[in-house]
């Protein structure tokens, strides 16, 4: 009787178990159907659901790696750390990893950065991250490897890709390099951080952000005239669209370092003058947040409407616009689009609806949060110029005292330029040329020795 | 008893109207000439008049510096993904 029993329960149990697996190769079989007809983000959900709690098996890992290639990650970014450890996959190692990152989690990151292949279309990301954890624990000679292994990785992923995937790896490379040079400057490396600046070429998607942290290299070298001559480059027409504030911060911190304080003083009620009209305009902008997709219906607005209403706005969502982020989230909502026109009878109009709200949501998040950003650029660099001003105030007063303020300042000469061998200078002739940007100095003669 | 009481009382009273009111009057106008005065001593004070410059409180506020560039590195990965 006892044996009986047990060979019962031997048997319903393996039957049970033949039946899950029977269920899930259904299940990936039928992924597969919806894959093959190009139902992407069905196909996604078909399969992703069912293991939000178990770990996928080598032909399911394989087959939700082939969808993410034309579906993108967002989907997985709703998911708890517990459901993305079950799906064990890079893709789904690359958030965790960056969720830790952003934590401090260090160690957890790594563990999970550890785990990509080193062939994955993900590795030069992988890289990146995994160099800047190295950088936040100050692991510097780690980090260099790291993003010079980045770098590489990246180069030799460009090769015969679609024109927006080889932007995607060219600007991995160019941060991976970028970073280097960063990690110089917190190292207190200045001439050594200079020279990997100098050595990225202005073609380079990033360059324009770079020049304000060349500027702070030069200024920590004592060159603030070539500090001034590098933020110049930002008023040219060329770069007018660029954000930057702190640019205006340094820029009024060397007049003041060359003792220039009525120069400085212009910088920084130029500052108030150019971004209070900006800030109340961001302001209303952020106030106007009547809807869901309020910011992701901004992005889409005709350029002549918001240029007509603000320039400052369009140069915003231009920025926002060119970033990888936005456009690989972009082409998801496109390629969802498609799938949801297309409606193919196989495919699940009722998720992809979901989805494409969720993807909205996300987009819309992710652009609110930039304008939040630029307000608050906008108030913590007010600040900044607040006591930089106190400060000039105090040292002007001070030379009253003195009976010291200089008279009939001379200005500007070739002199008190600080050039490099390789290095010469023409006068300013008004007009910014394109092979001229970055590289302009001023020759102003510090005052502080005559005081 | 009554007699001796009576010419205490009397005495008292009569002394009380013989009081007078005295009026006091002042200089109304005087005169110093403080050259011709002389005063006796020894001067302790010093020849010309100074005064010690007090020193100036000096207000060092904290200028703006930047440290690193590890918020950017964090951004740009932002900006990926």
């Amino acid at each position: 009787m006892r044996l009986v029993l047990i060979a019962f329960l031997i048997l319903s149990f393996s039957l049970t178990s033949l039946a899950k697996v029977d269920k899930r190769d259904k299940i990936y079989e039928e992924a597969l159907e919806l894959y093959k007809r190009k139902n992407y983000f069905s196909a996604l959900d078909h399969i992703g659901k069912q293991y939000k709690y178990k770990s996928p098996d080598r032909n399911a890992k394989h087959l939700i790696e082939k969808i993410l290639e034309h579906t993108g990650t967002h989907y997985f970014n709703t998911y708890g750390d517990l459901e993305l450890r079950k799906m064990n996959i890079p893709e789904t190692d690359l958030i965790m990893a960056k969720r830790n990152f952003y934590l401090g989690k260090y160690k957890y990151a790594l563990k999970r950065l550890n785990k990509i292949p080193k062939a994955h279309r993900l590795k030069p990301e992988a890289l990146l991250l995994k160099g800047s954890v190295f950088n936040m624990k100050n692991e510097f000679e780690k980090a260099d490897q790291a993003w010079a292994e980045c770098s590489e990785d990246a180069v030799s992923k460009i090769g015969l890709q679609k024109e927006k995937v080889q932007r995607y790896f060219t600007i991995i490379k160019e941060d991976c390099f970028i970073n280097r040079a960063r990690m110089r400057f917190k190292q207190k490396k200045y001439l050594m951080a200079m020279k990997l600046y100098d050595s990225i070429p202005k073609t380079s998607f990033q360059w324009p952000y770079i020049l304000l942290e060349k500027a702070w290299a030069q200024y920590y070298l004592g060159n603030y005239n070539n500090t001034i001559g590098t933020l110049i480059t930002y008023n040219s027409p060329l770069l007018a669209s660029y954000f930057t504030p702190e640019a205006e911060v340094l820029k009024a911190l060397s007049y003041y370092k060359l003792c220039l304080y009525d120069d400085a003083l212009q910088v920084i009620e130029k500052y108030y003058d150019n971004y209070t009209p900006k800030s109340n305009k961001l302001r209303s902008v952020i106030a106007k947040n009547n809807s869901d997709t309020y910011f992701f219906d901004l992005m889409f607005t005709p350029i002549t409407e918001t240029e007509k209403d603000s320039a400052f706005l369009r140069n915003l969502i231009t920025q926002v616009s060119k970033r990888v982020k936005y456009n690989l989230d972009l082409n998801t909502l496109y390629t969802l689009n498609t799938e949801i026109v297309r409606n193919d009878k196989k495919s699940k109009q009722n998720k992809l609806a979901e989805i494409k709200k969720d993807l909205k949501e996300q987009i819309n998040h992710y652009v609110k949060v930039s304008m939040y950003r630029y307000i608050n650029q906008i108030h913590s660099f007010a600040t900044e110029m607040f006591n930089l001003k106190l400060e000039i105030l105090s040292d002007k007063r001070n030379l009253v005292y003195r009976n010291k303020v200089s008279k009939n300042l001379k200005r500007g000469s070739l002199e008190n330029v600080k050039r490099e061998s390789h290095q010469e200078f023409w006068t300013f002739e008004n007009a910014f040329w394109a092979d001229e940007l970055g590289d302009y100095s001023l020759g102003l003669k510090s005052q502080c020795k005559k005081r | 008893m009554k007699s001796i009481l009576m010419i205490l009382v009397l005495t008292c009273s009569l002394s009380a109207f013989g009081k007078e009111n005295v009026v006091y009057k002042y200089k109304q106008y005087e005169k110093f000439d403080l050259g011709d005065l002389e005063i006796k001593g020894s001067i302790i004070a010093p020849g010309d008049l100074s005064v010690k410059e007090r020193r100036r409180k000096i207000f060092k506020r904290k200028l703006y510096r930047r440290k690193n560039f590890d918020e950017f590195i964090q951004r740009d990965i932002k900006f990926i993904r």
